[in-house]
């Protein structure tokens, strides 16, 4: 059960990754503007092409999950780095947090577990097949039609303009989602994301995110300590004809 | 689960049948539908160990389980009755069906295990009034039986709190599951243990309880919405009981554990 459920977070990297975008070029005043003017579609698309194009994308994030029986929700924070076409990397700062990294041109699937001092290791075919695609495959996210439409939602008490967009495509552990995405007003990069269920809803915030001209891989390497093990990671093993999402 | 407000500190009781009326007074008092927040981390025999969180919502004999590894909804369990449906999210795939005792998955049994504080249970309480009680170790012990479910010993403290719970379920192979309570702690639902620990064929399942409330029946859903594209697989198919098991920890031919 340690191995299935170590994987989910990545399911979340994932959602975080899916989520992200920003207008085409940059954050210059007068392509906030049009964007701001252009279709919901058009702003959404071109939101999503400025992160899914970049040679790599980081960000601290904070993500509030809600209980579904009402309770207070949960908040943790960690950091992301995206680089599209070669690897994701999603580190918990929370204490007893994982580093996951997901590494095309290595071929390698790596769970870090500070609070056990193991890595699990496993090949890149075994990491979630979502997971696999967003990197892989970034233009197809590109592809797809979101239906969007202007929406405003009130963020930590502002109120802010952001898109709806009603497709299910973000997977993970909300799959019949709808999804809002809203950028920052200083930057144009995005800056929150909400999905929401009928049970439950998650919130994504990226601060500080930034668009590096040229992809860092050393981004996606693992600093252990030298008394770390390594166990093998084979989640799919765990389940017949399982497949990871 | 617990608690009538008033049961701070139970004094020493002075004989068996008043000591099982305060308890039964205390701890197996009807209640409303609660919820709770847990991080629970799981030592399996040689397998190393792994952590998680929990919440979780309970009325009467029905409970709703959702487990999270960082924020991330991972699984999702319910038992109504002997109703189980399991969803484990990351691989959209599920199980359901009806447990049977003959296969050795009791449902009811299941259902007090996972939150072993909860003696109002009817058949738990029925079990307490009527199992036999003795002095042991400066409190209370008692013994007996949960219908065909097995055979219980539950240790009391001084005070009347429990401290720890056997349960060896019915059969030849009935294999026993220990139960450790932890020191009792204020929760807005009550006080119950701030803690549980489940031990059972070598694994050591350890629950920290953060939060412990009463909810609205309403917002306890107990089948969460199902995906077209997911495999659902049914509890009386091999993939189905094995999945079951697997999660619940229980060996081939073994016995129901938590």
């Amino acid at each position: 059960m340690k191995k299935a459920v170590s994987l989910r977070i990545s399911a979340v990297v994932a959602l975080c990754a899916l989520a992200w975008g920003a207008q085409a070029a940059g954050p210059q005043p007068a392509r906030k503007r049009a964007a701001a003017q252009a279709a919901p579609q058009e702003a959404v698309d071109r939101m999503l092409a400025r992160v899914f194009r970049a040679a790599e994308v980081r960000s601290r994030v904070t993500i509030t999950r809600s209980d579904p029986f009402g309770g207070p929700g949960e908040r943790s924070q960690g950091r992301v780095w995206f680089l599209p076409g070669r690897g994701l990397r999603y580190r918990s700062d929370e204490k007893g947090g994982e580093d996951i990294v997901v590494d095309r041109e290595q071929r390698t699937f790596l769970v870090y577990r500070p609070s056990e001092q193991v890595v699990y290791r496993a090949d890149w075919d075994r990491a979630p097949a979502r997971m696999r695609q967003l990197i892989e495959e970034p233009e197809r996210i590109l592809e797809a039609k979101f239906r969007a439409a202007r929406e405003r939602r009130l963020v930590g008490g502002v109120w802010r303009e952001g898109y709806r967009m009603q497709r299910a495509t973000l997977g993970d552990s909300l799959p019949s989602v709808a999804v809002w995405i809203a950028a920052d007003p200083g930057t144009g990069l995005p800056r929150w994301i909400t999905a929401g269920g009928s049970e439950d809803s998650i919130d994504v915030e990226f601060r500080s995110l930034t668009i590096l001209p040229k992809a860092v891989t050393g981004d996606l390497h693992l600093s252990l300590p030298h008394d770390v093990r390594t166990e093998p990671l084979d989640p799919r093993d765990l389940l017949p004809g399982g497949e990871s999402r | 689960m617990v608690l009538a407000s008033g049961c701070a500190r139970l004094p020493k009781q002075s004989s068996g049948s008043r000591a099982r009326d305060r308890f039964l007074a205390a701890y197996a008092a009807a209640h409303g539908p609660e919820r709770g927040v847990a991080a629970i981390s799981v030592k399996r025999a040689g397998k190393g160990q792994g952590s998680a969180r929990v919440r979780w919502a309970a009325n009467q004999e029905s409970l709703a389980v959702i487990g999270y590894v960082g924020p991330t909804r991972a699984l999702d369990a319910s038992l109504q009755g002997d109703e189980l449906l399991v969803l484990v999210r990351h691989y959209d795939v599920g199980v359901s069906g009806k447990l049977r005792r003959e296969e050795g998955l009791d449902g009811r049994l299941l259902r007090f295990l996972a939150t072993p504080w909860d003696f109002g249970l009817p058949r738990v309480r029925g079990a307490l009034e009527h199992a036999a009680i003795e002095p042991a170790g400066g409190g209370w012990r008692f013994q007996g039986g949960i219908e065909e479910g097995g055979r219980f010993t539950l240790e009391l403290s001084e005070r009347g709190e429990p401290r720890s719970l056997s349960l060896r379920a019915a059969g030849e192979r009935g294999q026993e599951i220990r139960v450790r309570y932890g020191p009792e702690r204020n929760y807005t639902a009550g006080r119950i243990p701030g803690w549980i620990e489940w031990s059972f064929s070598g694994s050591v399942v350890l629950l920290t309880i953060e939060d412990f409330a009463p909810v609205d029946a309403s917002k306890i859903r107990y089948r969460p919405a199902i995906e077209p594209e997911w495999r659902m697989l049914a509890l009386d198919e091999p993939d189905g009981s094995a999945l079951v098991r697997w999660l619940l920890g229980i060996d081939e031919g073994g016995t129901a554990e938590p």
